[in-house]
């Protein structure tokens, strides 16, 4: 058989057993599972050996192309039915039953959304506190990380290790006597209370960060200024910080994701009068005053700022993550 | 006039200072206002909470009875705890196993080179961006068994004969808890693999392929023994995310359904501490995650060495 044939066969066998298997969504008739995984996975061989048979290499990439496909279903589809098509629809929709597709597209559930008090409320203050604690922290961070980074003094090591222990500690062993400090100062349910407690879980990550940063850069060219006569504040501020904007971005965009994310300590840190924005969430989530379409809504809406920031940073924060610095 | 006097001269003060005293006094200035920040919110609190976990309260509102190491002994004979413990195994072990194996296929099949191989690397940062509670809500929808479209999906495409019920079974919740904590946190693991795989040398690959080695055996005898400490470190990382999840089960469960099944020791402190109002013992269970969190830590970081040593 020649090789141009087996891939062709391969093609049109995974072609037609995965039109076959879907097109059951739409008409009903019985193909079963099993027969559609056989033959993805025959089909799938078969592309596999033909096009490695015309060309090294091919093979692997065709499979490839194909798994991933399957990656991406599974990583969008949840997010554009439930969140993206499911806050175009009305509540009288659930009772035709589910829709993959909205039967009558509608904005409406965002205008009502805004209407809830404590939802507006708990976007603007998640706005304010998120952007405040990440910029505060970074901006404090830049000097400490740089003087655990390049500055030799007696205990370096030790800071260096606690930062690395404090940036180990799981959220609630902090939380738990947060609270209690908290209840006696009378900062619960206050916004700089709030700003503090997402700073308190924010900035062992953006010290860690940072210092791992400013040890990539060569201590030469700092160096170099500071024998042109640059004191150590001009060789951070001229030297460093240019040469680590990137890094120190990612840090804020890393901060800024992790602190609009938090849930227990917004949940904790709030009784009625800072409301935040995943608290919120989970109220949306109620099961007796629940409305899907609405909880859809408000979740595109909290989803988009940590989306566009993953969009636009998207080759620092891989580098990041899969340096399995930020977890 | 000589270059070391311009030199200070331009520089500040401190530059007159000889060397390490001058670091030292940097060191100082420059560390005061991170250390004030930890001492304060990290430092403080942490020392506190030894005082919370030695501490019941008081007849006298406001003030906090020495009961010694009570609150600690009640970790023997609290069956809700040793409950916690258990279920907090049941959350690791498979959610380790499921992300560190579809992580590491993901990445695998990312390792190719196919069009569009940069997209989907980037969607791999949806999940991981999306806010916690809502992946939570998502799924809430999206599982339903009356309202939700996956069951009826199920059906038709012949997976299964019954639409399952997802958030009603003991177990079965619990596991539901794991696939959906799996769905947000596998794309982290297949970063970390695919970052490793980077520095996979390209000519053992090669040399291998041209010894006649097809695809399983380069992945079985080179990918694989390269990528052994990666897997170490991928385990670890998702145990420790594991041990502290806690949105999606505050969110889609609140510890149930039945006795307490999706509880695990993050949420059982949470509960302690905030709902039964609990600070000492809460204090207590907070530390029991804190220490298994430190421990598996630290052995993280010496993979970690090794791992930038390969």
């Amino acid at each position: 058989m020649s090789p141009r044939l087996l891939a062709w066969s391969g093609a049109a066998v995974v072609l037609i057993a995965t039109v076959l298997e879907f097109s059951q969504l739409f008409v009903d008739w019985p193909f079963p599972f099993w027969l559609w995984v056989v033959a993805m996975v025959v089909g799938l061989a078969l592309l596999w050996v033909g096009l490695n048979r015309l060309h090294i290499g091919m093979g692997a990439r065709a499979v490839a192309a194909a798994l991933a496909f399957l990656v991406i279903m599974v990583i969008f589809l949840p997010f554009a039915v439930v969140i993206v098509l499911g806050s175009l629809q009305r509540p009288v929709d659930l009772l035709s039953g589910p829709h993959a597709l909205p039967p009558d597209p509608t904005l409406d559930q965002f205008g009502r959304l805004f209407r809830i008090a404590y939802w507006s409320e708990g976007l603007r203050n998640s706005l304010i506190v998120s952007t405040t604690a990440a910029v505060i922290c970074t901006l404090l961070a830049l000097l400490g990380a740089y003087a655990i980074a390049s500055l030799r003094f007696p205990g370096r090591r030790a800071v260096y290790t606690s930062v690395m222990l404090i940036y180990m500690l799981p959220g609630i062993a902090l939380l738990v006597p947060l609270v209690a400090i908290f209840r006696g100062l009378g900062m619960i349910d206050t916004l700089p209370g709030m700003v503090l407690g997402h700073m308190a879980l924010i900035l062992p990550l953006v010290t860690w960060l940072l210092v791992s940063a400013f040890e990539g850069v060569q201590p030469e060219l700092e160096q170099a200024a500071r024998i042109d006569g640059a004191g150590r504040f001009d060789a951070l501020r001229r030297v460093v910080i240019p040469l680590t904007v990137p890094s120190i971005a990612t840090t804020a965009v890393f901060a800024f994701v992790l602190s609009w994310n938090e849930l227990l300590v917004s949940r904790v840190l709030s009784i009625s009068s800072t409301p935040m924005l995943a608290p919120s969430i989970v109220n949306l989530m109620d099961p007796i005053n629940r409305v899907e379409p609405q909880l859809s809504a408000a979740g595109l809406i909290a989803s988009l700022p940590v989306l566009v920031l993953a969009l636009v940073m998207q080759r620092y924060l891989i580098r990041g993550i899969g340096e399995g610095a930020v977890i | 006039m000589t270059a070391r006097t311009t030199a200070a001269n331009r520089g500040s003060w401190f530059s007159r200072l000889p060397i390490r005293a001058e670091n030292r006094a940097y060191a100082g200035l420059f560390l005061g206002p991170t250390f004030l920040l930890m001492a304060a919110l990290i430092l403080y609190p942490l020392v506190f909470s030894v005082f919370l976990t030695v501490t019941g309260p008081s007849p006298t509102p406001g003030e906090r009875r020495l009961v010694g190491l009570d609150n600690w002994a009640r970790l023997g004979n609290d069956p809700l705890f040793m409950q916690s413990l258990t279920q907090t195994v049941m959350y690791v072990v498979p959610a380790c196993i499921l992300a560190v194996a579809i992580g590491l296929a993901v990445a695998l099949v990312l390792n190719q080179e196919f069009p569009g191989r940069l997209l989907v690397r980037a969607s791999l940062l949806i999940p991981w961006a999306l806010p916690p509670v809502v992946v939570a809500a998502m799924f809430q929808w999206f599982l339903d068994g009356r309202r939700g479209l996956l069951s009826p999906w199920l059906v038709q495409l012949g997976v299964v004969d019954q639409a399952p019920s997802f958030f009603s079974g003991v177990p079965g919740t619990l596991f539901t808890l794991v696939g959906i904590h799996v769905w947000k946190t596998f794309p982290l693991i297949a970063l970390i693999f695919l970052v490793s795989l980077q520095y996979l040398p390209r000519e053992t690959v090669h040399a291998a392929q041209i010894d006649g080695a097809g695809p399983w055996r380069r992945f079985r005898y080179v990918a694989f023994p390269f990528l052994l400490p990666t897997i170490g470190v991928a385990l670890i990382i998702q145990l420790l995310l594991t041990i502290q999840l806690f949105d999606l089960i505050f969110a889609l469960t609140g510890g149930g359904p039945g006795a307490y099944s999706t509880y695990n020791l993050y949420f059982y402190a949470f509960k302690t501490s905030f709902e039964h109002t609990n600070l000492s013992y809460g204090a207590v269970l907070a530390y029991v995650v804190t220490v298994i969190a430190i421990v598996f830590g630290l052995i993280l970081t010496r993979g970690g060495r090794s791992l930038r040593l390969s």
